[in-house]
């Protein structure tokens, strides 16, 4: 399984993440997953999942003109997005404890 | 900041492919706009398209397609019209010549032809902003829907001449109170689209028969005179696309 694969189903968590922080638009999510360390998406494979995200009512978003560059669209968590956030978080501890022993034992 | 060309090409498909699958206008217009500010974004820091895409257009359009709703609603209130303006096409060329009449089998054949054609366009197009083909594959396949389209219509008004006798031929007057409404619905398509398409195109269909029943005409002439708005109502057709195209990549050269 390829590490993009395997990336797909904690994208979601990853991007809650991200605009959990702050307020922030698409190409800055692609720099910030960048400078963590994940370059194994394609760039564009997170719109449909901030698509999925904003119809699940996780997010809400707003087009802002930005004085120099591009026009943007800016996206925010919602309660429910810092709900779901809150609960990937569980999860994803959860399952990368369970792997990490499950690996290490193997040894 | 000027978008490349292959990235304009891209949006401009997306734009078609999601138009196509039935999506909402305001939601196709937000994530193209969204798009091309991250494309504008990544140019400039020289990255390409692939990084965007991911190599493969056609699959990312898929996936930006699978996430949005299809607005069915939307599409359901679109078919009023359409049948309206798609039986005013059928009509009102017709009633302007005098020799409208209704047979149980254009009544059925005819809605079925206009559908399958415009659906084989739709599909034509859906599948065009996807795939990577040359502009003279784009051109045969428009014209050969056309052409089948054309010939289908012609094979039934052919066999309804000699084998169906019609149950109802309206007098010349009501053919002209026919016309006219067709007309008014042509108008009222006009408006309602914010296009001339559905003016122009009739235009070419009609015009030259309401002419020539004021003229005296021998019917070879006038069939000729007929391919040859027909013709160039599809040229122009074509020109039309072409020129809608350019406007959505205005930097396409």
């Amino acid at each position: 399984m390829s590490s993009s694969q395997m990336l797909k189903g904690i994208l979601d968590g990853c991007l809650l993440a991200i605009i959990h922080r702050r307020e922030t638009y698409g190409y800055e999510m692609i720099e910030k997953l960048e400078l963590y360390g994940f370059r194994m998406v394609s760039e564009g494979s997170i719109y449909p999942v901030l698509l999925r995200l904003q119809k699940e009512g996780f997010v809400k978003s707003v087009m802002k003109e930005s004085p120099s560059g591009p026009k943007r669209k800016y996206y925010t968590l919602t309660s429910e997005g810092e709900q779901e956030y809150l609960e990937f978080k569980e999860r994803w501890d959860n399952l990368s404890q369970s792997v990490n022993r499950l690996v290490k034992e193997e040894k | 900041m000027v978008l490349s060309k292959d990235s304009q090409e891209f949006i401009a498909n997306l734009k078609l492919y999601l138009m196509t699958s039935g999506k909402k206008d305001s939601e196709i217009k937000e994530i193209a706009e969204e798009l091309r500010g991250h494309l504008e974004d990544a140019e400039s820091r020289g990255k390409n398209l692939d990084t965007v895409t991911g190599g493969s257009p056609e699959a990312y359009m898929k996936n930006i397609s699978s996430e949005m709703t299809t607005d069915f609603y939307g599409l359901i209130k679109l078919m009023p019209m359409f049948i309206l303006l798609l039986i005013a096409y059928f009509m009102t060329g017709s009633a302007v010549r005098g020799d409208l009449s209704f047979s149980l089998l254009k009544l059925i054949s005819f809605p079925i032809i206009g559908a399958a054609g415009i659906g084989a366009y739709i599909l034509a197009f859906r599948k065009m902003a996807s795939k990577k083909w040359s502009r003279k594959k784009e051109f045969t396949i428009l014209l050969c829907i056309q052409l089948i389209t054309v010939g289908l219509l012609s094979a039934v008004l052919f066999a309804d001449i000699f084998y169906f006798e019609p149950f109802y031929i309206p007098s010349r007057e009501v053919m002209w109170v026919i016309a006219a409404i067709g007309v008014i619905i042509f108008i009222i398509g006009a408006i309602w689209s914010k296009t001339w398409i559905t003016i122009i195109i009739p235009l070419f269909l009609i015009a030259p028969d309401f002419i020539m029943t004021f003229m005296d005409i021998d019917e070879t002439t006038g069939l000729y005179v007929n391919m040859g708005t027909f013709v160039g109502g599809f040229l122009l057709f074509m020109a039309y696309l072409l020129i809608q195209n350019k406007k959505q990549n205005p930097h396409h050269a």
